[in-house]
C-alpha cells in the first residue's frame, strides 16, 4: 500500500523519532512512502542534510508539487501534527478532499482542541504518548485500510432486463459481460473525475 | 461582497496585536462595501478573555466551512501560520476562492510560499495602514457585481436550432433554457 507521510521540521531534533518509528511502521507492513522526505532531509541522527540547512535555499514550489503529486498517488495519508503547523493543516484538509483516509496524530490531548471539531468519515485523530503506542496506532491504521492489490472478485444479481442488456452488448461489441461492466464502472469514475 | 476571514487566536496572549490586526482587516472589509460571511473575532476575544471551555468544536468548525463556500473570496491572516489556517486554505483552494494571505512574518521562505495557483495572492505588512491598502486593493480588484451581468454569446446554427426545439417544447425564452442548462451541469458538478 501507497502511503503519503506529512511531519513538520519545525521540531525536528523532538520530533524524529517519532517520524522515524511511522516509518519504520510503514514499511514492516509491506508499505511505502509516496515521499520519502525525511531521507531527504535529514541522515540517520536526525541531522539536518546540507542543501537543507537554509530554507531560503529550498524550492519550496517544487516540494509543494512533489508533496501534491506524492498524496494523488498515495492509498492513504499519514500527518503528525504535534506542532499543529500550517502545513499539516492544509494536508489534512487536502487528503480529506481527495478522499484518502487519513490519519491525524498528536502528542497532546486534543480534548477542547478547536481541531477535535473536524468531522469526516475518512479522518481517524489519535493521540500517543510513547513510540510503542505510536506503532500500535500507526499499525491498525494500516490494516484496517489495507486495500488488496489483488483484483477483486465481486458477485450480485442482475435482473432479466440487465441481463438482456448485458448479452445484446456483448454481441454487438464481442467484449464480455464483465468487461462491460468494468467498462461502465470505469466511465462513470472518468464522469466523477 | 461576502468575504470570509480566516484567523487565528492560538497565540493571544503573546501576540495581542492579532486581535487589532484582524479587526482592521474586518473594518477595511466594511468600509469597501462588503460584509463578513461569518462575524466570528468579537465572540472568539470573548472566549479568550473569559477562558471558556467548549466541549464540542464540531458545530464551529462546520459553520466556518459553511461559511467560507458561501463567501466570495477568502482572506486569511496567516502570522501565527498554524494547522486551522492551512487547513481553510486548502478547502478555500478547493471551492476556487480567490484568496488573500497577509503576513507580519516573510512567507517568502516557508512552506506556503511554495504553493503554486492563480487564484493565490500573498502580501507581508509591518503595519494596519499598510494592511488596510492591501486588502482594499484585493476586494477592488475581486469585485462581484451584485447585480446580473449582461453575457454576448455567438450561437453556432446548430446550437440555435436546438434552442428553437427547447423553447417550443417548454415554452421557456433562449436565455431561460441556456440558465438551466448550466445551473443543471453546476448541480452535477457540485
Amino acid at each position: 500500500m501507497l502511503v503519503h507521510f506529512i511531519g513538520s521540521s519545525k521540531n525536528i531534533a523532538t520530533d524524529y523519532p517519532y517520524y522515524r518509528k511511522i516509518i519504520e511502521t510503514i514499511n514492516e507492513r509491506g508499505s511505502v512512502l509516496t515521499r520519502d522526505w525525511i531521507a531527504a532531509a535529514y541522515d540517520e541522527n536526525g541531522s539536518t542534510k546540507k542543501d537543507y540547512e537554509n530554507n531560503d535555499k529550498i524550492n519550496w514550489e517544487e516540494v509543494y508539487t512533489e508533496d501534491c503529486s506524492a498524496l494523488e498517488r498515495a492509498d492513504i495519508a499519514i500527518i503528525e501534527a504535534t506542532t499543529y503547523g500550517f502545513q499539516q493543516g492544509f494536508f489534512t484538509s487536502h487528503a480529506l478532499r481527495s478522499k484518502k483516509p487519513t490519519l491525524l496524530l498528536f502528542r497532546q490531548d486534543l480534548k477542547n482542541h478547536p481541531l477535535s471539531g473536524i468531522r469526516d468519515r475518512l479522518l481517524t485523530t489519535k493521540e500517543y504518548h510513547t513510540a510503542d503506542e505510536l506503532e500500535k496506532v500507526v499499525n491498525k491504521f494500516l490494516k484496517d485500510n489495507t486495500i488488496s492489490t489483488k483484483d477483486l472478485r465481486f458477485n450480485f444479481f442482475i435482473d432479466r432486463q440487465i441481463y438482456n442488456y448485458l448479452r445484446e452488448v456483448s454481441y454487438e461489441t464481442g467484449k464480455n459481460k464483465s468487461e462491460i461492466i468494468r467498462d461502465l464502472l470505469e466511465e462513470e469514475i472518468d464522469k466523477k473525475n | 461582497m461576502i468575504v470570509h476571514l480566516i484567523g487565528s487566536l492560538h497565540d493571544y496572549e503573546t501576540n495581542p496585536e492579532m486581535v487589532e490586526d484582524l479587526r482592521a482587516i474586518a473594518n477595511t472589509i466594511h468600509d469597501n462595501d462588503s460584509s463578513l460571511s461569518h462575524n466570528w473575532i468579537e465572540a472568539a476575544i470573548i472566549r479568550h478573555e473569559k477562558n471558556v471551555i467548549i466541549p464540542d468544536w464540531t458545530p464551529y468548525v462546520e459553520d466556518n466551512l459553511a461559511a467560507l463556500h458561501q463567501s466570495d473570496v477568502v482572506i486569511i491572516e496567516a502570522t501565527p501560520y498554524s494547522f486551522g489556517l492551512g487547513f481553510q486554505m486548502a478547502a478555500a483552494l478547493h471551492h476556487q476562492k480567490p484568496v488573500l494571505v497577509v503576513s507580519r512574518e516573510r512567507l517568502k521562505y516557508k512552506y506556503i510560499s511554495g504553493f503554486v495557483d492563480n487564484l493565490l495572492t500573498y502580501k507581508t505588512y509591518s503595519n494596519r495602514d499598510e494592511l488596510a491598502r492591501t486588502v482594499s486593493a484585493f476586494l477592488q480588484k475581486n469585485t462581484v457585481h451584485t447585480k446580473d451581468l449582461r453575457f454576448n454569446i455567438m450561437l453556432t446554427r446548430k446550437i440555435s436550432k436546438f434552442l428553437d426545439e427547447k423553447t417550443k417544447e417548454t415554452g421557456k425564452n433562449r436565455s431561460e433554457v441556456i440558465r438551466d442548462i448550466i445551473k443543471s451541469s453546476d448541480t452535477k458538478r457540485k
